[in-house]
């Protein structure tokens, strides 16, 4: 193991970044560490004083590292950890599992049931907005699964599929928005034709339109908490593979092919 | 170029000048940069790299420098990083502030009937 290895783990806890940019960082700490290393000891220094002394240079306090991962980091990406953090958190997370879901699992049953054929009032045409909104929760829907499948599977969540379930939740509510906008244009301008079965027909059509914008909601919000959710178990998963890493047990393909693992081993020989 | 002085940002901005400056000539790893300026300055600005790392990097992302890897291959992989064309002008634009906010407070300092000796010395 690397002289250096239980101080880099200490830096990587405090480095809540993605994994490429923290065994970036990590690689370039870990060749600083030596080359200051070898400075002290060229001038004299004992070992142990040398390394004591790089250490304190190339690490300095755990400051450093919470600086690191501010630059790091997107504010964006920043309050969106935490969310993820917290809703992970015990009381946070008996709110959510019962208080908000169940909530969130009827609304979502009787707004479907507006949207699916057959469910609105006869005769209420949604147009084709109520089938892609439908589609795109179901995408949402496939893509938390796949990796929900892969945590209870003991496998990594797969951080590029993270940006897919958020645009997916994000195009939920926005097409919602637009039915129910679409709904209550054709719903007026039937109530403005003025005649008394029209009402009727432009009732359904609010209904349907609805219905469909409270499905794009009722989507985008899962889709967001999953995001949350998936963001931080992500990051737990970081933490283990830079532990892994620093120790040299099981390397990550990347970071071998960045020669991370190279450097910390040829150290520790 | 900034008309008035701003206090908050002056220790950042002479890390900023210390750095970009210690680029100028060739590519240097961070370890370098940080004991580089220390033995220069003869210890007056002892850089702690734990200031430095982040400063570099914010540097990089500002496009003022560009951090590449040695190859491996030659022994040990290190981040060497260099002045960009706007690094460049950034540290002329730092270079030139520090012109200016030393000159005015020389010059205030004089006006106050401080000279550099009595500000030293703490003597009225």
């Amino acid at each position: 193991m690397s002289r250096f290895a239980p101080a880099l783990r200490r830096v990587a806890r405090e480095l809540d970044l993605p994994r490429p940019t923290r065994a970036a960082i990590l690689t370039e700490l870990a060749a600083d560490l030596e080359s200051v290393y070898e400075h002290h000891l060229e001038r004299g220094a004992a070992e142990a004083e040398a390394a004591r002394r790089a250490e304190e240079r190339v690490l300095g306090s755990p400051e450093m590292a919470r600086r690191l991962s501010r630059v790091h980091r997107s504010s964006w990406r920043e309050w969106s950890e935490e969310m993820g953090g917290r809703l992970t958190g015990g009381l946070d997370l008996l709110l959510l599992l019962g208080g908000v879901v169940p909530v969130l699992l009827f609304a979502a049953a009787v707004a479907v049931q507006g949207v699916w054929p057959g469910g609105g009032s006869p005769g209420a045409s949604a147009g084709p907005l109520r089938w892609i909104v439908l589609a795109v929760a179901t995408a949402q829907a496939v893509v938390v699964g796949a990796e929900v499948a892969r945590v209870v599977g003991d496998r990594p969540v797969r951080r590029a599929r993270l940006p897919l379930l958020l645009v997916l939740s994000a195009l939920a509510p926005a097409l919602g928005g637009l039915a129910l906008a679409l709904g209550a244009r054709s719903a007026l301008m039937l109530v403005a034709s003025g005649a008394g079965g029209d009402m009727a027909m432009a009732a359904a059509r609010l209904v349907v339109a609805g219905s469909t914008c409270v499905v794009g909601l009722l989507s985008g919000i899962a889709g967001a908490l999953a995001w949350f959710i998936l963001l931080n178990r992500a990051a737990v998963q970081a933490d283990r593979e830079v532990d892994a890493l620093l120790s040299g047990e099981a390397p990550p393909p990347d970071a071998r092919a960045r020669g991370i693992l190279s450097l910390v081993r040829r150290r520790s020989a | 170029m900034a008309d008035t002085y701003d206090s908050q940002s002056l220790g950042r901005r002479v890390n900023e000048l210390l750095i970009l400056n210690e680029l100028r000539t060739a590519p240097r790893h961070g370890y370098q940069i940080a004991l580089e300026i220390e033995e220069r300055s003869g210890g007056y600005f002892p850089f702690s790299h734990g200031t430095l790392y982040p400063i570099l990097h914010r540097l990089e992302q500002e496009g003022w420098i560009a951090g590449a890897w040695t190859d491996p291959s030659a022994g040990r992989a290190r981040k060497e990083y260099g002045l960009t064309e706007a690094g460049r002008t950034r540290l002329a634009e730092l270079w030139e502030e520090w012109r200016v906010l030393s000159k005015r407070l020389e010059r205030l300092l004089e006006r106050k009937g401080g000279s550099d000796e009595q500000v030293r010395t703490g003597a009225a």
